[in-house]
């Protein structure tokens, strides 16, 4: 096997989301907990469906999150297929965002963390409690509101310790 | 391509959301024995080996916890151990302490040694019993075993009590069995010497040394130490003779200072 074709099985989406379902799979049997923040839970899934589709496009975007719901709704076998549904929208949304708008620094970035975990929770919620909207609020200032300024906190930390020096040209 | 989809059937990414969909409501739509079916496989194959690895994980670092704190009990309870130990052997010198008191006919003092002489360490110690419990100049200290000195100074509530280790500190005995006299005196490290005894004197090692109560201040019989060793110069008119005293001086802490005694 030549090295291209190596590198090539290295970057392929597969091994890389297969990764990532595995880091997802430790994360949420070891270390979930510990990352909580009193109501503020760490949603590193959603991270990572944010980073999939911002860097491969909408559709492994919508690929990623469907198995990842799937993944996750594992801990709650009465609604599985619910996970799979709201993760691959999320996925498709994060696309069209990223397609529609400009989503190049880092605040536009940070916007986007935070409006899908809130878009995911409360779309959990609703199907959940059959859209039933009278304790929404409760839930958005209870645990959601936090857990979505967490992750983009997290996501912000991540972004600007990974970013890329700017190029700057030498005084002549 | 479906035509009623219109120009939603045209963007492939459309698909890919529709059969997202499709699956997922069909998922949601499964009986739940079927669902527990599926997501017991998922959770048997890919959550159950970290479950069980973060079990072991928190079952040791709850092991290490608990080590931790078995230590620290540990530690606690050898600090409350030495403790206890130290007051049973004090229970038992006190005890010893008592029954010689009842034993004697003389008035004693019951005293603590507080502080000892810091730089000649073994000549004088101080005792918390002064003028005020009726402690004077000059009265004979002993403890359980036997003659430990004498009361040199009487403060209002401490004395200093000069050893039998003190240079100047001689004293009128005799020998038990024998009744020779001589004078007692430290000689070195922990012994004390008997001097002026006659060369002809019966003396042999073991004899008892006591006071002589040839003193005005020293009541007759009080135990000073054993012979462990005699010895004879040829041209000496006196023997060299070694005594060990009984009172351990090294390690004194419960004395008592003899008040008054028959005459």
């Amino acid at each position: 096997m030549s090295g291209a074709r190596l590198k090539e099985i290295a970057y392929s989406r597969v091994l890389t989301f297969m990764i990532f379902y595995l880091v997802i799979v430790i994360y949420q049997t070891l270390l979930s907990e510990l990352l909580r923040l009193g109501p503020a839970r760490l949603d590193l899934g959603l991270l990572l469906l944010i980073y999939v589709t911002l860097n491969l496009g909408s559709r492994p975007g919508i690929v990623f999150g469907f198995g990842l719901g799937l993944l996750l709704d594992v801990a709650d076998p009465i609604w599985l297929g619910l996970g799979s549904l709201i993760m691959g929208t999320l996925g498709y949304g994060v696309g069209y965002f990223k397609e529609s708008l400009f989503v190049e620094s880092i605040y536009s970035k940070m916007l986007l963390v935070f409006l899908t975990v809130i878009s995911h929770d409360i779309l959990r919620y609703l199907f959940m409690h059959k859209f039933e909207l009278s304790a929404i609020g409760s839930v958005l200032l209870g645990t959601t509101i936090f857990s979505a300024l967490y992750t983009t906190a997290v996501a912000a930390i991540v972004m600007l310790m990974t970013k890329p020096k700017q190029y700057q040209p030498q005084p002549v | 391509m479906l035509p009623v989809l219109g120009p939603f059937s045209k963007n492939k990414t459309n698909w890919y959301i529709l059969v997202c969909w499709s699956i997922s409501i069909t998922l949601l739509a499964l009986s739940e024995p079927k669902k527990d079916l599926v997501t017991g496989l998922i959770r048997q194959v890919l959550y159950s080996p970290f479950q069980q690895a973060g079990e072991k994980v928190r079952g040791l670092y709850q092991v290490h916890l608990e080590n931790q704190k078995l230590r620290q009990q540990i530690a606690g309870m050898t600090v409350e151990n030495g403790i206890l130990e130290e007051q049973r052997l004090e229970n038992h010198r006190l005890r010893q302490l008592l029954e010689l008191r009842s034993i004697l006919d003389f008035e004693v003092i019951p005293a603590e040694v507080v502080t000892r002489d810091p730089i000649f360490r073994l000549h004088s110690v101080h005792i918390n019993a002064g003028s005020q419990s009726g402690v004077l100049r000059d009265l004979p200290v002993i403890d359980r075993r036997g003659l430990v000195g004498k009361v040199t100074e009487a403060f209002d509530k401490t004395s200093t009590v000069q050893l039998l280790f003190d240079p100047g500190f001689k004293l009128s005995c005799l020998v038990q069995r024998s009744r020779v006299t001589g004078i007692v005196s430290w000689k070195t490290g922990q012994l004390l010497k008997l001097d002026y005894v006659p060369s002809n004197a019966d003396l042999q090692e073991g004899d008892e040394i006591v006071t002589s109560g040839l003193s005005s201040i020293y009541p007759a019989g009080l135990k000073i130490g054993r012979v462990i060793k005699v010895g004879q110069d040829r041209e000496s008119l006196f023997k060299t003779v070694e005594v060990s005293p009984y009172a351990d001086i090294y390690n004194l802490e419960e004395l008592f200072v003899i008040k008054t005694y028959p005459e």
